[in-house]
């Protein structure tokens, strides 16, 4: 048979339209499937719905247990750093450690979770960066301590930090002292050990003498 | 997405509609399918069987639409998607009534002898779904797809048959209609 003409497509065409018209679908089913196709747009949870909610939750929850136990890293904002101006000193830096970005509300699991941190930070910056060393004069204010390095820079330790810090036993909990200070390259303290060396400091802009002059040993 | 009103619907192809429905299972998008494709599809399972069973299968292929439109890959037609589960449907349950054997018979049993006549657009429609019933299973399925707009490759993937026996039961199916209708089709 040769195919089909234009004409006969179209008269074929045509009958079997006329035929569907003469046989819908029925408008009960209609109705009927739109029903419940509602009812399961609105059925709250059919066993996939559960799955993904689930999937979810895992994931989530996944997610902050990793969070909460992700070591911080040396840039992260748990060891801060705040540097101001100063017209005796070059630079002027205040270290302190933050809250601990915790739903802990009991002072004992807050220092706990405080130290966790700290050691994982420490370990970090020992493990992945150039530490080097600076002999500094610590003079302590109360719970504050303070470094200096001739006129060059000022370090100022919260207390949270020092009591973080490793301190070596011959570090006099009172007076000035010469120590030697252990820091990260990016900055952070990371020990403090007393030292027989000294500092000697040029002469400063103000015409003060060097550290060395002003204290025993 | 969600937003687009029901109106726009209307406007939507089924495949749009379907990539719609298949993102949120709201049923406006299924109404819109139902609106497009629900008729073709229901008039195409009635040629094969008859009112009782052509309501269940449309309602199961329809059910089957909202279970697994998920499953729905976005570079497939939806229409031939939609005929592929109702034809399977069909043939399922015709074979579970014991149907099937009755009503295939090889290609060539379809030979009326030529009516010739000029008859009128009433008789004609009448003689087309005449002829159109005592058409064999396969071959009406096959005609009726192609009238339903399927290519012959389409047509292929819903019966799961090679291009050529499509070809041939088309082929035979028109010089059936052809002989019943009359030579003035030509």
């Amino acid at each position: 048979m040769n195919k089909p003409t234009s004409s006969e497509r179209d008269e074929l065409q045509s009958l079997y339209q006329q035929a569907k018209q003469k046989h819908r679908m029925p408008a009960a089913l209609k109705r009927q499937l739109l029903a419940e196709c509602e009812a399961r747009d609105k059925r709250p949870a059919s066993w996939r719905s559960w799955w993904q909610l689930s999937q979810l939750v895992v994931g989530c929850a996944a997610m902050l247990l990793l969070l909460s136990w992700m070591p911080w890293s040396p840039t992260s904002d748990f060891y801060q750093i705040e540097v101001a101006a100063s017209s005796d000193y070059r630079q002027v830096q205040y270290h302190r450690l933050a809250e601990p970005r915790s739903v802990l509300t009991q002072q004992a699991a807050r220092e706990d979770r405080l130290q966790q941190l700290w050691q994982r930070q420490q370990e970090q910056l020992q493990r992945g960066q150039a530490i080097h060393t600076r002999t500094a004069l610590l003079q302590q204010h109360e719970s504050n301590w303070q470094l200096t390095m001739c006129d060059e820079l000022q370090l100022n330790l919260s207390k949270e930090l020092v009591a973080q810090l490793q301190l070596g036993q011959s570090i006099q909990p009172y007076g000035s002292q010469w120590v030697e200070l252990e820091l990260a390259a990016t900055g952070q303290v990371l020990a403090i050990r007393a030292t027989e060396q000294v500092l000697h400091c040029p002469q400063n802009k103000a015409g003060r003498a060097s550290f060395g002059s002003g204290l025993a040993g | 997405m969600l937003s687009i009103p029901l109106s726009w619907a209307g406007t939507l192809c089924p495949d749009q509609l379907m990539q719609h429905y298949q993102k949120t299972g709201a049923s406006k998008w299924l109404d819109g399918l139902i609106q497009h494709c629900g008729d073709d599809l229901y008039h195409f399972i009635l040629r094969q069987s008859d009112p009782a069973l052509a309501q269940d299968i449309c309602q199961q292929t329809w059910l089957k639409v909202m279970e697994k439109r998920h499953s729905f890959r976005a570079d497939s037609r939806f229409k031939t998607w939609l005929f592929s589960i109702a034809r399977n449907a069909l043939l399922d349950e015709l074979k579970r009534q014991q149907r099937w054997q009755s009503l295939i018979c090889p290609d060539e049993l379809a030979h009326p002898e030529s009516q010739g006549l000029a008859v009128c657009p009433v008789a004609r429609q009448q003689r087309f779904e005449q002829a159109l019933r005592l058409l064999p299973f396969l071959q009406r399925e096959a005609l009726m797809l192609q009238l339903e707009g399927f290519s012959v490759g389409q047509i292929s993937s819903i019966t799961n048959e090679l291009d050529e026996t499509v070809k041939s039961r088309l082929r035979y199916a028109r010089r059936f209609l052809q002989a019943r209708l009359g030579e003035q089709n030509e």
